[in-house]
């Protein structure tokens, strides 16, 4: 006997209890660049302050106190930009992109300031296309997905997707699965009923003849 | 003697609030897992917690180095 696993909040908040995660993802890491190229420029003049410290110790050493706090302005700078660089990585990581047997979850979180969810049902998604283009795109494969509902016609994109062809199919043979499985149980919901209804005296007569109470 | 004080405190908030970051970041991951032997590692080697690793050395470093160039640029 199959004993169903429990999924209730395994993976994330607010997945239920039979929703399994298929597989997951982060953005690409060319959403990094612009911040591993400033982490760059700040470890580079950190490493040129090492080298040339002679000069800039004998430039700060001087009785100066608009020199003095200057430093300790910098110093502060130095401080902030690291703080800033750890965290946007830490919240690379953070921001998730889940797929389930029920729905596309988009997990938008930070350590302080965001705890988004954005949940996409599977039976909504109408259509999808997957958008590669340039050359950057199809290089260091990565594109967008675009997710067009149903309800109301709406767009949901996600952007800069890694390995965009596996997680394009990917939602494609869940979404099937997904209705394959929902069919055969109204299927079987409604042989359920008619079997019922055979056997009751009130509902509809069958061909054998009506019972009579 | 004012300014290296200054700079300490600075050094001190700013290890304290990389230690509570990487505490929240911990406790969060902890709670909700992925198998992250499924995933493609940043750049294809950068895990958490080196990432992690990184944060904590880099702000020591910077707090500890920041403050006695501070108090011998004072002397």
């Amino acid at each position: 006997m199959n004993a169903e696993v429990d999924h209730t909040n395994q993976h994330f908040k607010g997945q239920h209890k039979s929703e399994a995660v298929s597989c997951f993802c982060r953005k690409h890491w060319i959403v990094l660049i612009k911040d591993f190229a400033g982490f760059i420029v700040l470890l580079s003049l950190l490493i040129l302050t090492g080298i040339y410290f002679k000069g800039i110790y004998n430039f700060f050493s001087q009785d100066s106190p608009f020199i003095n706090v200057a430093a300790i302005v910098i110093v502060g700078i130095f401080t902030f930009f690291l703080h800033k660089f750890f965290l946007r990585i830490i919240r690379y990581f953070l921001e998730i992109i889940i797929i389930t047997n029920f729905r596309v979850v988009v997990l938008n979180k930070s350590l302080y300031l965001k705890d988004s969810k954005d949940a996409t049902d599977l039976p909504k998604v109408q259509d999808i296309q997957k958008r590669q283009n340039g050359i950057l795109q199809n290089f260091l494969r990565y594109g967008d997905l675009e997710l067009t509902l149903s309800s109301s016609s709406t767009t949901k994109v996600l952007t800069n997707i890694p390995n965009p062809d596996y997680h394009f199919s990917k939602i494609n043979q869940l979404k099937s699965e997904y209705l394959r499985g929902s069919l055969l149980r109204n299927r079987k919901k409604t042989e359920n009923v008619k079997k019922e209804n055979k056997n009751h005296p009130f509902i509809e007569p069958t061909f054998e003849g009506s019972r009579t109470i | 003697m004012t300014l290296m004080l200054i700079t300490a405190i600075l050094g001190v908030i700013s290890i304290i609030y990389c230690l509570i970051s990487v505490k929240l970041l911990y406790r969060y991951i902890n709670k909700y897992r992925f198998d992250e032997s499924k995933y493609t590692m940043l750049f294809g080697f950068l895990r958490l917690r080196y990432i992690a690793m990184a944060y904590i050395s880099l702000i020591i470093v910077l707090a500890v180095s920041s403050t006695v160039f501070v108090y011998y640029i004072t002397l």
